[in-house]
């Protein structure tokens, strides 16, 4: 769906930031840029937050051999594939 | 005393008693109890087995990937215990090391919370968490040169406004800031009011206020509400307080400047890609072999063992012949197996320079960060035989000893990860002495296409083993999560410090097993009971190994320890003429006979007797089992 009317949607219902092209981690392709925009409920947020993976946190995919590899600021994390469909984030642009 | 010309000497902190590097967790709560307690916690790869170096003056290994430290290390001052423990990312009960820090640091009367400057907003979680304890606790803010270098620049004075907590900046590996450490851990420590930070979170004082609870009553309660009662609204409400406080220490002190585009991006991404990755793989393999099995054995070995076997043995072998008139002392100190003839032989003249090369090589992979990459590179292949990427990390430092590798276990998640993992270091594979002596066999018999096909048939059992044993336990096998260390230029002074303390473990650890074995096979052989020996495994030595049948020596002495079978393989290989065909038969054979004593024990330890009784036994007949197929199988074939 084009990024204008997602965003309009969004804004208009007062959705999470993003939420109508909200995805899984596990879904986006190298070289995208995203926002965290959620994690799997039924995980505890603690096994993310100690990883420094919050909510609105800006990451960016440099690699997929298998397992995620994004890269947050300075700190490059591996995230295996079942975590990775655990962490919801936004539609992205190309780096 | 100038402690501020030195960090950590001897002189400035001495150290009046050490426990060796690798203690049970157990040891911990055995120390001087009049001593005060200085526990170092932090995240994985932070540094804090350097800051412990540092303090002490004690060496705790030290690498660039998360898990070295998988036990506590601890240290006497003359002010206080300081004990390193395992890296861990929060104090919940996520993984074995989570657990262990817990229950020491209710054991603490200081906490040292070891950060690196380049993750803050990942290791500040744990800070977070601390702070929570209403424990004396100060940090150390480590690594400031990397972070400097990737565009972070820190406000060390508002982020101890922030946390309300002693700060002292760090580059421990070149000891700047240490000093300060010292200086006030030992000014502060006696002090009945040292420094409690005062950001609890509001969740936390309502939980405590108007109550008198222990530090194990609060830890417990604390995690009870973040874990059990999973996204309750007094946990949601922890949570966003702690996200909070964490970025808005961050916003006040931390400026994030846009990383210059650096080598070490470029090579990130090369590694990576799944084909540059798999050549680089490849590429390591070759120049370790190139190195040890070429270099190494083609010059230092055949120099010194050969000098030792052309000149000192024949000249010891005269001289015992012509002044001792007693056969059996004659035959233990320069016999075929006497102790000067083979076992100190072996060790001077091939392990020695062969382990001191695979050392130095495999320290250089460890601290450049290659290592926890391929975890990530090897995670899906691993994922297949019921293991982790960071399975890797065992396995791979098993190739420098087993029973170092089974102890690493220690860092998988679950029971299956940990077992599976053990069965294929007690199995397939090789450790650094054993590997040594083979490599440079089998480059005497084909050269680097036989060292490949070795390899294939140890990756095969690998999968083989490893499938059946995923088949076996029914639990799920845990998901990667790694925070990957940053790819670094490794400091040769800590590769040559490491490789020389790995060096001096093995040989206090292997020269007695190397002495006593040269004696009591050297007695056996003067009785002649080897013979009868050879006579009774003659089935599985000649006829099912199609082997002479001297190699019943080598499984004897693989009975004690791998690398000594290896070296008796070696004495046989130069003495028998073996075919190049027996030879590989023989190298695939001792790689996958029963576990070294040493290791043994340790299985008992970490999994119990009966698990440990099940793998040798598995391993035995695995041995057996493949080299007869193996043998059979070339045999048609060439």
């Amino acid at each position: 769906m084009p990024t204008l009317i997602t965003d309009f949607i969004d804004k208009k219902f007062g959705l999470p930031y993003n939420f109508i092209a909200m995805r899984t981690l596990f879904e986006v392709k190298t070289g995208e840029t995203v926002k965290i925009t959620g994690f799997d409920p039924d995980t505890p947020k603690a096994v993310f937050a100690r990883f420094a993976l919050f909510e609105g946190q800006v990451i960016k995919c440099l690699a997929k051999p298998g397992p995620v590899v994004i890269k947050e600021k300075f700190q490059t994390i591996a995230v295996g594939k079942e975590f990775s469909k655990k962490i919801y984030v936004s539609k992205g642009r190309m780096i | 005393m100038d402690v501020s010309k030195c960090a950590g000497c001897s002189k400035c902190c001495p150290v009046r008693q050490k426990s060796p590097n690798k203690k049970g967790n157990d040891k911990i709560f055995k120390g001087d109890e009049k001593l005060k307690k200085i526990i170092l916690v932090g995240n994985p790869n932070v540094g804090k087995s350097v800051i412990f170096g540092a303090l002490t003056g004690v060496y705790a290994e030290v690498s660039n990937y998360p898990g070295t430290t998988v036990s506590i290390t601890k240290a006497v001052t003359d002010y206080a215990e300081i004990i390193d423990t395992p890296g861990a990312y929060s104090l919940g009960n996520f993984s074995d090391d989570e657990r262990v820090t817990k229950e020491i640091i209710e054991q603490a009367d200081i906490v040292v919370n070891v950060v690196s400057a380049t993750s803050l907003e990942r290791d500040l979680f744990l800070t977070a968490q601390l702070i929570d304890l209403n424990i004396p606790l100060i940090i150390v803010v480590n690594q400031i040169d990397e972070a400097h270098s990737g565009g972070i620049d820190i406000d060390f004075k508002a982020l101890e406004d922030e946390l309300d907590t002693k700060i002292f900046p760090t580059i421990a590996v070149k000891k700047q800031g240490v000093a300060e450490i010292i200086e006030y851990l030992r000014s502060n420590i006696f002090k009945e009011d040292f420094k409690t930070s005062s950001k609890i979170t509001e969740t936390a004082t309502k939980m405590f206020e108007n109550r008198e609870v222990s530090k194990t009553e609060r830890i417990k309660e604390l995690l009870q509400l973040e874990c059990a009662h999973l996204n309750s609204k007094e946990c949601d409400t922890l949570h966003t307080e702690r996200i909070n406080f964490i970025n808005s220490a961050i916003k006040k002190s931390i400026v994030f400047n846009a990383p210059k585009k650096r080598l070490i991006n470029s090579i990130e991404h090369f590694l990576f890609n799944p084909v540059t990755g798999l050549i680089t793989t490849i590429l390591v393999l070759y120049v370790l072999f190139e190195i040890v099995g070429v270099y190494i054995s083609g010059s230092v070995v055949d120099y010194i063992y050969g000098g030792l076997e052309e000149h000192f043995c024949p000249a010891l072998k005269e001289f015992t012949s012509a002044h001792i008139k007693n056969g059996l002392i004659t035959e233990i100190i320069a016999g075929e197996f006497g102790v000067f003839t083979m076992a100190l032989s072996i060790i001077l003249g091939v392990l020695v320079p062969l382990l001191g090369a695979f050392y130095v090589f495999m320290s250089l992979l460890e601290d450049s960060g290659y290592l926890p990459r391929m975890s990530v590179f090897c995670d899906e292949m691993l994922k297949k035989i019921g293991l982790n990427g960071r399975a890797v990390i065992p396995l791979i430092l098993g190739l420098g000893c087993t029973t170092m590798g089974t102890i690493t276990t220690r860092i998988l998640p679950t029971s299956k990860e940990r077992m599976i993992a053990i069965a294929l270091l007690g199995i397939s594979v090789p450790c650094a002495a054993q590997q040594g002596i083979i490599v440079v066999l089998l480059a005497s018999i084909g050269g680097l296409k036989v060292w490949f096909a070795y390899l294939f048939i140890l990756f095969s059992t690998m999968a083989v083993v490893g499938t059946l044993l995923s088949k076996v336990s029914k639990e799920k096998t845990s998901d990667l999560f790694i925070s990957l260390p940053p790819i670094r230029m490794p400091n040769m002074m800590n590769i040559i410090k490491k490789s020389c303390s790995r060096l001096v473990s093995f040989l206090k650890e292997a020269t007695g097993f190397f002495v006593l074995s040269s004696v009591i096979i050297s007695i056996m052989n003067y009785y002649g009971w080897l013979k009868a020996i050879e006579r009774a495994l003659q089935p599985i030595v000649v006829n099912m190994l199609h082997l002479p049948s001297e190699f019943s020596n080598v499984f004897i002495m693989g009975l004690i320890r791998r690398d000594l079978a290896s070296a008796g393989l070696f004495e046989m290989a130069n003495v028998n003429n073996m075919t190049p065909l027996q030879i590989f038969v023989s190298a695939v054979v001792i790689t996958l006979f029963v576990p070294c004593i040493a290791m043994l024990i340790m299985v008992f330890k970490e999994r119990g007797i009966k698990e440990g009784v099940i793998l040798w036994l598995s391993a035995f007949c695995i041995a057996i089992g493949m080299g007869s197929v193996l043998t059979r199988v070339l045999e048609i074939i060439f």
